[in-house]
């Protein structure tokens, strides 16, 4: 007992602070945002209750039914959750004669029924990492009634949340040295976020994703500070497999992993011996850990037994053109040069997703969102960060050169995630001629982290009489992001 | 510790700033509050997802399967198309015998709100009917939407020809479904609305609504004053030689 106050003693006070306002917020998101109305909420439920009740993983194409008939009466029988997906009228179910007709009716169904959820399921497709972490939230239900224990689920995503601040702190000191303004910024723009509160009070794979590219982030900063060793290998290798078994946007790690390695190498230098022993161990892992994904795969027989249920590919033959795909990215960021090919698809870029869906938020099933303004001036706040980053790299070049290690590592990081997704997206684009560009701001929460730690850089560089003073403006613009998020959140549903 | 004042100052004094200038003309806008949507509930607004319910006069519009609370003392229709000369709300409950009616006020359409006050029954009930009897000769033609697809609801919508002794005869269900709304007062503040939004919130949460209240009362108080203290700390510590910033 001693041991574990002495350990929390050590905690600083920040951090301390940073994780309680953190989890409010995110048990705030979870308690305001109605049951089954975050982004294909119903779906991610479906496949813990599935895999909870079970042990088998639902079908992707196949089976005698998505739900099981708890989740399928709240959704379109007497509550009517589904409702409130397509109909920004309604209002979520709350009258206490509602509350205990779905209470009678769930004392009707027979033992094991909420396990009768086969399939055809579209999150069926992911690999099990989350719904294993989300099953043990489902069987420490205590009582086993369906509301409480989509509660439980959603209280393991501000688990998840809690540890994504603390990784991101921890970054923040591998980046900085240990300096508290930066990693309070750092771990202060993940824990404020209004998309990372939201995200972690529903439930979602894409908390548990962004709080494993947290830990990498960190181990990789680590490791290039430290040198490569098998140890050090063998974990960035096995956090770098969670991600991969977490969910197929998690691919965009093993890039960013072959770049820490070979920084790390070079930086250090490593004896021969030692260098092998890494490159074996790390190998080692990743051999597992793929071996894990095919077994998974292979437990999932409605999947066709691709990868990611053929999620992961680079399209039709002879349709992926690697000179579109780049003005597709341009496009996607600045207006179109004469010479490129107009990019297929709505009129959605940069604007729409970055500032709208990421950094100011979107929120329950991208129909709770902030008056145009809101973004306007989210939009110019970013602007204004990214030109003083430019700015404090420039003056401070002599620093950044003598911390090219940890540069490239981040700059692979973030590179890599936001490859990946225009690359799935002009595939997507390719693929359905047009239709969707499967692109969304949650997709880009593995990269708040590094968000944070661009931010606390502007703030490292400052005078130490003025750094205190960015820090705060920071800090209340978000505070103020997600109260007023939450807000809307209410208004929408109860009010 | 002077070094801590100022982003301590700088967030309190903004986050207040910020309540005043956002937060309480939030609170003070006035809403319609909606007790419950049990039916589909189509907007003018949006008139791809508007369906016309047609009530010719002499004919009867029910819906069934309503949630009544004693709290929800209106019934809310929109009236799309057609003046109403003289209707008739009535709720009844088969089960607990429970039975009120009101006139509908005269409106014109289109897109009038008909708000109408019942004596609300005395505990929940999930199981109500609900019909508006055109007594007028025109015909009414009230805001509905499509019963099918995501916003399908369980309830079903009902029109019959009712004859002058009372008597109902050839009822037929519609496709498209009577759009209904309960509400527990047709105009007031969300500050005013406060007690039923914590009501709402925790239905069907695993918490009280006290414990949602409190936690409203810490976003609103604690949460900023812990971020201003961890900046205020952050960087006291920064000015700290470094082996005490290590602890």
């Amino acid at each position: 007992m001693s041991r574990l106050r002495t350990t929390l003693r050590r905690v600083p006070l920040p951090l301390a602070l940073l994780l309680a306002v953190a989890a409010a917020l995110s048990l705030a998101w979870a308690l305001s945002t109605p049951p089954l109305q975050g982004p294909d909420e119903a779906d991610h439920v479906a496949y813990v209750a599935r895999l909870a009740e079970t042990g088998h993983v639902p079908l992707a194409d196949s089976g005698r039914g998505t739900y099981s008939p708890q989740e399928a009466e709240a959704l379109a029988g007497g509550p009517g959750f589904l409702r409130l997906l397509s109909d920004r009228n309604a209002r979520a179910a709350s009258l206490p004669a509602q509350v205990q007709a779905y209470r009678d009716f769930e004392d009707q169904q027979p033992p094991g029924s909420n396990g009768r959820g086969e399939g055809p399921l579209s999150t069926a497709k992911n690999p099990p990492l989350y719904y294993w972490y989300e099953a043990a939230a489902w069987r420490l239900t205590p009582g086993g009634h369906f509301f409480d224990r989509l509660f439980a689920l959603r209280f393991f995503g501000l688990l998840a949340l809690l540890a994504m601040v603390t990784f991101a702190w921890l970054l923040a000191g591998e980046a900085f040295g240990r300096r508290r303004l930066p990693q309070t910024v750092t771990a202060g723009v993940v824990a404020l976020l209004p998309m990372d509160g939201f995200m972690s009070g529903v439930v979602n794979s894409d908390i548990l994703l962004a709080t494993v590219f947290a830990a990498f982030s960190w181990l990789a900063l680590r490791t290039v500070r430290l040198g490569l060793d098998w140890r050090r290998a063998a974990g960035l290798t096995l956090v770098a497999v969670l991600a991969v078994l977490t969910h197929g946007r998690g691919l965009a790690i093993v890039p960013a992993l072959g770049v820490t390695l070979v920084v790390a190498w070079i930086a250090h230098r490593a004896p021969l011996r030692e260098t092998l022993r890494a490159g074996l161990t790390a190998g080692g892992v990743a051999i597992a850990g793929f071996l894990v994904l095919q077994a998974s795969r292979g437990a999932n027989s409605g999947t066709g037994g691709s990868v990611y249920g053929g999620e992961v590919t680079l399209g039709k033959s002879g349709a992926f053109k690697i000179g579109d795909l780049l003005g597709n990215i341009w496009q996607f960021y600045f207006p179109r040069l004469g010479f490129m090919t107009p990019r297929p698809g709505p009129g959605y870029g940069y604007r729409q997703m970055v500032v709208e869906q990421y950094l100011g938020g979107v929120f329950a099933s991208y129909d709770v969102y902030y008056p145009p303004w809101v973004y306007d001036r989210v939009q110019l706040v970013v602007a204004l960060l990214l030109g003083a980053l430019a700015v404090a790299a420039i003056v401070r070049w002599r620093a950044v050169l003598a911390a090219w290690p940890r540069v490239v590592v981040l700059v692979a990081i973030g590179g890599s995630v936001i490859l990946l997704l225009h690359v799935v997206s002009y595939r997507a684009l390719v693929g359905t001629g047009g239709a969707s560009p499967l692109l969304t701001g949650r997709y880009a929460l593995p990269l708040t982290p590094l968000v944070g730690v661009s931010v606390a850089a502007i703030v490292a560089a400052l005078p130490r009489r003025v750094a205190p003073v960015l820090a705060a403006l920071v800090v209340l613009a978000l505070l103020c992001l997600s109260i007023g998020g939450l807000s809307l959140n209410v208004q929408r549903f109860y009010a | 510790m002077r070094k801590a004042l100022v982003p301590i100052a700088i967030v309190l004094v903004g986050f207040v700033l910020f309540l005043g200038l956002k937060g309480v003309p939030f609170l003070r806008t006035a809403a319609i509050d909606v007790a419950a949507t049990p039916t589909p509930a189509a907007s003018p607004n949006d008139p791809g997802g508007v369906r016309p319910v047609e009530v010719p006069g002499g004919h009867r519009v029910c819906v069934d399967r309503l949630p009544l609370d004693p709290k929800a003392r209106f019934f809310s229709v929109t009236l799309s198309k057609g003046t109403i000369e003289q209707a008739r709300l009535e709720v009844r409950d088969p089960r607990s015998g429970y039975r009120a009616s009101a006139p509908l006020p005269r409106l014109h359409g289109p897109d009038a709100s008909a708000v109408v006050a019942i004596t609300p029954p005395p505990r929940g009930l999930t199981g109500a009917v609900m019909c508006i009897d055109n007594l007028g000769r025109g015909t009414l033609t009230f805001v509905g939407a499509d019963h099918t697809g995501r916003q399908g609801a369980p309830s079903a919508t009902t029109i019959a020809e009712v004859s002058r002794t009372g008597r109902v005869r050839d009822p037929r269900t519609t496709p498209n479904q009577l759009a209904v709304t309960l509400l527990e007062h047709p105009n007031r503040s969300l500050w005013n609305q406060r007690s039923s939004l914590l009501d709402r919130i925790a239905a069907f949460q695993p918490f009280a609504p006290w414990f949602v209240g409190l936690l409203a009362v810490l976003l609103l108080t604690a949460v900023p004053l812990a971020m201003a203290v961890a900046v205020g700390r952050a960087a006291v510590d920064d000015d700290q030689p470094p082996e005490r910033a290590e602890r």
